[in-house]
């Protein structure tokens, strides 16, 4: 296990996917997600929409509302505040993954982006009440 | 009811494993995240929560898991304290990245001090 980018999404950069993911003007969202769903935990391979994760799905995703790109480092996608709560009341079973991903409002066209498997806290069982997530001061990501 | 909170009879300042039997994980075995990230490192093949039992016997668990897992908890000796309307805020850390440790897997993120 490993945090990782969905090959999809790495390969849509070089336009080699149906869709793509524009960071800055596309809504981005982060998942709380149970990897005991009938999705099962994240496949960086061979998963490439929401629609192949959404069934773990915990709480409601959050909006990232601060992005930036490029501003903490070249090639860096980040959040200016780190979301508190990013997740209210979150009650379910217990969370294996946090999931990127671009909402369409569709599931079945919002690309995967990343996932985080090996961060602080996960995995975090749900005690009904507020989830913060708390980003590396470097940034979300790099590409 | 946003929270649960049990009570153990004799444990204290442990952490409980409940697994659920009849739901193992449908893409393979998990690996729990080691120690440091706040797992147990250990690998689980049916669907597994970890609850912290403070210095009092007690924990708290969000309602929906209650009813999930309600079986294995009361088999365990745990029984229902009281239900908590704001249970204490819980966090995600996405720490810095550190060489050798595979946290950060093929995500790069750089850091003036391991030019990373």
């Amino acid at each position: 296990m490993a945090n990782s980018f969905y090959a999809a999404f790495l390969n849509g950069i070089l336009g080699s996917h149906a869709t793509r993911v524009d960071l800055d003007a596309d809504t981005i969202k982060m998942a709380l997600v149970d990897n005991g769903s009938a999705d099962g935990a994240p496949d960086a391979a061979n998963d490439d929409f929401w629609d192949d994760q959404d069934a773990g799905l915990i709480g409601t995703a959050y909006t990232l509302a601060a992005k930036t790109i490029g501003t903490a480092g070249t090639g860096v996608f980040d959040n200016t505040t780190d979301p508190a709560p990013a997740f209210s009341s979150v009650s379910g079973a217990t969370v294996e993954s946090l999931v990127f991903f671009k909402d369409t409002g569709t599931p079945s066209t919002s690309n995967l982006i990343c996932y985080f498997d090996t961060a602080t806290g996960l995995p975090l069982t749900p005690n009904g009440g507020d989830v913060n997530v708390t980003f590396n001061g470097s940034g979300i990501f790099k590409v | 009811m946003p929270g649960v909170r049990l009570q153990h009879p004799t444990a204290r300042n442990v952490r409980f494993t409940i697994s659920e039997p009849d739901h193992p994980y449908p893409s393979g075995p998990y690996q729990c995240t080691a120690p440091e990230f706040g797992g147990c490192g250990q690998v689980h093949v049916f669907k597994t929560h970890h609850l912290n039992v403070d210095e009092t016997g007690s924990t708290i668990v969000g309602d929906v898991l209650f009813e999930m897992a309600k079986a294995h908890l009361l088999a365990h000796g745990f029984t229902v304290a009281n239900t908590v309307d704001k249970p204490p805020t819980i966090g995600i850390g996405l720490g810095p990245r550190v060489n050798g440790t595979g946290q950060w897997g093929n995500i790069p993120i750089v850091r003036g001090d391991d030019g990373g």
